[in-house]
């Protein structure tokens, strides 16, 4: 294929050059600069302080809604981790902002049997899971929640009580089915320690009870006791 | 064909653009007044009346202006094609919002009665610039840009914006158009 010569018109566009370079009109060249300037700072003023606030409240706006969703996915994400995982840390730190703004010691210590519980999911997750270095450290953050929840019962006025009790006493008979049947699944070694924080709240349960009725029983036998001593008295 | 821009001045023309992009307005000033006349006459052979010319010029630098922060400084005078693109894209949008002016209607540039440099417009002259006017826009842009400004290729496609062999195509339709009309 025969390439084709264009030098010809070529240079005729060239030759146009002097033609084609028109100057501007003396007066669009007076001061052209300065002219240029200042109309860029009377846009620039016009602009100015309304796109600051623009682009300061759409900037606010923007990062607000990027940390709180941020902030909120992480939350989101941590709910579900347990021991040994990157966010769990978080799902603690949550806790103890759920309970430092509990309202009352009643939705307190509804909020450290829901502690507790997530304790006992915990436990079970990791036996699932086989991640046994994390059971025994586990097992005792689940003793120190159902103390915790134990211990935040009592204080509530006897009236309230009753019912706090029944609430936490159902949560650990579910715990600690969750429990057994996660030791049917594993080995010696991890099915003690499960069988620890089976009796762990086994005793809380106990506890519930048995400090008041040990209480009674205490004042009933200290009760006896001092009629015994009065008679011993009595008969000397 | 190309010119290739002394090293100084291109260094200062740096230094200039580093400036502007940092809010110096005294320095893209000076860059207004070292590209004006390029513009200006670019948008000129385009849109033949003085006043639009120079109304778009200021336009194109003002846009230029506020774009600056966005601009990357490179080797080679891309500036220059940086603001040709900007007014390019100015002269379009005047066609566009113009209504469509019939061939036959088109004034004569009456500007060039007024030439400094007494220039004898010969007939074939004035047959090729027509020709040149009545090429498609795109086209009529490639031709200003490579032969009249003295572009290279490369510059003339970040100019218009396109890949340089489109542009290399672009500029073999318009001289095999511009031949034919004037062998005619």
């Amino acid at each position: 294929m025969k390439k084709q010569d264009f030098s010809n018109i070529e240079k005729k566009i060239i030759q146009q050059q002097p033609v084609y370079k028109k100057a501007p009109r003396e007066q669009f060249m007076f001061s052209a600069k300065n002219r240029l300037i200042n109309k860029l700072i009377l846009i620039e003023e016009k602009r100015g302080e309304r796109s600051i606030w623009k682009f300061s409240s759409k900037f606010a706006a923007a990062l607000l809604i990027y940390v709180v969703g941020i902030g909120l996915g992480v939350i989101i994400a941590s709910e579900r981790t347990i021991p040994g995982q990157l966010l769990y840390p978080v799902k603690r730190f949550n806790e103890s902002l759920i309970v430092g703004t509990a309202i009352g010691p009643e939705q307190k210590a509804l909020v450290k049997v829901e502690i507790t519980k997530r304790r006992v999911d915990e436990l079970v997750q990791l036996v699932d899971d086989q991640q046994y270095g994390e059971v025994k450290k586990a097992t005792q953050e689940l003793k120190k929640a159902a103390e915790e929840t134990k211990n935040q019962i009592e204080k509530l006025p006897e009236d309230r009580k009753k019912q706090s009790k029944e609430t936490a006493k159902k949560s650990f008979r579910e715990g600690k089915a969750k429990l057994s049947k996660a030791a049917e699944k594993s080995d010696d070694l991890i099915r003690s320690e499960i069988e620890a924080a089976i009796k762990i709240l086994d005793d809380e349960e106990e506890n519930g009870d048995g400090e008041v009725k040990g209480k009674k029983k205490h004042d009933q036998s200290g009760a006896e006791n001092k009629k015994g001593k009065d008679k011993d008295e009595d008969e000397q | 064909m190309g010119a290739r821009m002394p090293q100084m001045f291109e260094k200062g023309e740096r230094k200039l653009i580093k400036s502007a992009k940092k809010g110096d307005k005294e320095a893209f000033g000076d860059l207004y007044e070292m590209h004006l006349k390029r513009i200006y006459r670019f948008l000129f052979f385009q849109l033949k009346d003085e006043q639009t010319a120079e109304d778009l010029t200021e336009e194109t630098f003002i846009k230029a202006w506020d774009k600056i922060s966005s601009f990357r400084i490179k080797r080679g005078g891309t500036f220059k094609a940086w603001v040709f693109k900007i007014a390019q894209n100015l002269a379009l949008d005047y066609f566009r919002k113009k209504p469509t002016i019939p061939l036959s209607e088109i004034p004569e540039p009456k500007s060039y009665d007024n030439l400094e440099e007494k220039i004898d417009l010969d007939e074939k002259s004035e047959e090729l610039i027509k020709a040149i006017d009545r090429l498609p826009t795109a086209l009529k842009q490639a031709v200003i840009l490579r032969y009249l400004e003295e572009l290279p290729y490369v510059q003339v496609a970040k100019a218009l914006g396109k890949r340089k062999s489109t542009v290399r195509v672009m500029v073999f339709r318009a001289l095999k158009i511009l031949r034919k009309e004037l062998q005619e």
